[in-house]
């Protein structure tokens, strides 16, 4: 059986400082990427990650076991972030357009071995019409699909987070998908 | 076999997928090396005695202790180690005292001073006075803000 987050903590916190390293490992990727969606700039994304889990490490002992690790560190990297945007004066609701740095489609990771010159156009098309379609969406559906599906937080732990209650995050998260879709068709149906 | 909704969920799902981005390798390794020493640390260093520590201090209290013990079986009440103790015991009574005593004066100067400058003038009572329901308005403020972990608790049972 795998150990808990909180088992981790309480670990790290008795002195096996090593051990900080899984809790990195559980949540590189989705910190990263939750943060990469919220900044737009993949470099961004990974040093602000960086920094979000020394704030962790350096409060450890102020974490309440009583309380989900994830939920903690999603809150403390959203403040992060938000203060980062405040300071690159970054407008935090929809943006019609993407900055030049993310037009050429670089940051996305392709699927597939070896795709062909057409599937590589097809999915930049792709990754560019994904991250507009959810830069448009309203700043509450936008947030919420970001901690879903790039966080890849559970219902619960949005609703924890976001101080809101499950049924209220649910019927956002359906209806920003909704609108996800309409704006998404032409992908959809490929 | 699928519907026609099931597959665009499913799409969506793999456009997102698609779009995440992989995290550069030895991320990790550059968390674990940029780690400071937390404040949490330095105090679990501190409260880490070595393993001898406990053997030692039990060791110099037996040795105290049967010292004391055939100190006093030899010499009575009037043995040298028994006097050790009563002097000690009377330093720290009499520095007790002498701790009591300057607070007491210390804050009768202090009430002193207040009821001088009170009696001086109405405005000074009402500077006071001022003063007064300031600082207690301060302090109110201060405890109405709740500290994170007591609003993590509060979430909490909420919850639950």
């Amino acid at each position: 059986m795998q150990t808990t987050d909180e088992q981790l903590v309480a670990s790290i916190l008795e002195g096996e400082r090593g051990l900080f390293r899984d809790l990195v490992g559980r949540y590189q990727g989705r910190l990263v990427n939750y943060l990469f969606r919220m900044l737009r700039n993949e470099e961004d994304a990974h040093d602000l990650a960086q920094e979000v889990f020394l704030k962790i490490y350096e409060a450890l002992d102020r974490f309440d076991p009583r309380y989900r690790f994830s939920t903690w560190l999603f809150r403390v990297a959203q403040n992060a972030a938000i203060d980062r945007i405040r300071k690159r004066r970054l407008r935090l609701v929809s943006i019609h357009r993407p900055s030049d740095q993310e037009s050429d489609g670089g940051d996305w990771e392709l699927p597939g071995e070896d795709p062909t010159p057409y599937q590589t156009v097809r999915n930049v098309e792709r990754g560019v019409a994904i991250r507009e379609a959810i830069d448009r969406l309203p700043w509450e559906y936008r947030e919420l699909i970001t901690l879903r599906h790039y966080g890849e937080l559970s219902y619960d732990e949005i609703a924890k987070l976001k101080e809101m209650p499950l049924g209220t995050v649910k019927n956002k998260l359906f209806r920003g998908r909704q609108m996800l879709k309409e704006r998404l068709e032409d992908f959809l149906t490929d | 076999m699928k519907t026609i909704k099931e597959t665009t969920e499913s799409s969506l799902d793999a456009m997102i997928a698609e779009s995440r981005i992989s995290v550069h390798a030895g991320f990790a390794d550059r968390v674990m090396s940029a780690l400071p020493a937390a404040a949490w640390e330095r105090r679990l260093e501190r409260r880490r005695l070595p393993a001898w520590a406990l053997p030692a201090v039990l060791a110099t209290v037996c040795a105290v202790g049967a010292a004391l013990a055939l100190s006093f079986a030899s010499g009575g009440p009037e043995s040298h180690a028994l006097g050790i103790f009563t002097a000690m015991l009377d330093f720290a009574r009499a520095t007790t005292l002498a701790g009591a005593g300057l607070l007491f004066a210390t804050w009768r100067g202090v009430g002193f001073g207040l009821e001088e400058l009170i009696a001086e003038s109405g405005l000074n009572l009402l500077a006071l006075a001022s003063a007064v329901v300031f600082l207690n308005l301060l302090f109110f403020q201060l405890l109405r803000r709740k500290p994170a972990a007591a609003l993590q608790a509060a979430d909490q049972r909420r919850d639950s």
